[in-house]
């Protein structure tokens, strides 16, 4: 027997799920945000440290601070694109009657992981300097 | 003896409690736009003071208060935009949830819109400082 239920309740799910697609999408924009705020600062603060200490003892100079900015924004660029390639995907096929789930692990997994390594590699970098 | 009663079980009443829960999840969408936002303000506003505070009564540095204050601007400007598309998406949303018969209505892309324009901002940064740091 067909279930009298599955009309208004399917379209108030497929816009449940339109919501939470876009919730997720703003999350990735905060976390990319992040990223490239600090590559674009990062730069800026060591050419100016430089400029205004250049006892050259500093562990951050601007030629080490360039390649970190680099990866940074190119990273967060990176990330809003996968992301904004995920949302696009979601979105299209909510709007299919044969609706099938996507999964996003490999990209959190992406995310986490560079971020953990980059965490790994200042400690270890801090550490070597003292 | 228990059991739902069959006024709960009505279809009516089912589609009533799906209307609050899209009314919740619309409330957290449009709360997730509005700390979007409140972060791309900040970061105009703090990279516009930062850089200026660092380079100030540095005449060489034309270019780069020139570059500054426009990505400041952009990241400003973007963040009102997704701010006011947002809230004006949410009204429309409430709308719809009082009407007998409900439709899912594809609508504006803002979260594809915002962060493609996020790309473009953040790619000029990168040849921003990519040139300045080849000089």
């Amino acid at each position: 027997m067909r279930n009298n239920l599955t009309g208004p309740t399917n379209e108030l799910a497929k816009e449940r799920n339109r919501a939470a697609s876009e919730r997720t999408i703003t999350s990735w924009i905060q976390s990319c945000l992040g990223l490239i705020g600090f590559g674009v600062a990062v730069d800026q603060i060591a050419v100016a440290l430089d400029r205004r200490a250049s006892d050259g003892n500093q562990l951050v100079t601007s030629d080490f601070a360039y390649p970190i900015s680099f990866i940074f924004i190119v990273l967060g660029i990176g990330l809003l694109v996968f992301a904004m390639v995920q949302h696009y995907l979601e979105i299209q096929s909510i709007k299919r009657e044969d609706y099938f789930f996507l999964p996003s692990r490999p990209m959190n997994v992406l995310a986490t992981s560079t971020i953990i390594t980059f965490g790994f590699l200042g400690i270890v970098i801090l550490g070597l300097s003292m | 003896m228990s059991g739902s009663s069959p006024l709960s079980n009505s279809p009516n009443f089912q589609t009533e409690l799906a209307k609050e829960r899209n009314h919740m999840a619309a409330n957290r969408t449009l709360l997730a736009w509005i700390r979007v936002s409140i972060a791309l303000i900040g970061i105009g506003f703090g990279v516009n003071d930062i850089v200026l505070r660092l380079w100030s009564g540095n005449d060489e540095n034309h270019y780069l208060m020139k570059f500054t204050r426009l990505f400041s601007l952009s990241m400003i400007a973007l963040g009102v935009f997704s701010v006011s598309v947002s809230a004006l998406d949410y009204r429309a949303e409430i709308k719809r949830l009082r009407q007998s018969d409900y439709a899912y209505t594809p609508r504006f892309p803002l979260g594809l819109m915002v962060a493609g324009m996020l790309v473009i901002i953040s790619l000029g940064a990168l040849i921003f400082i990519q040139k300045l740091n080849s000089f």
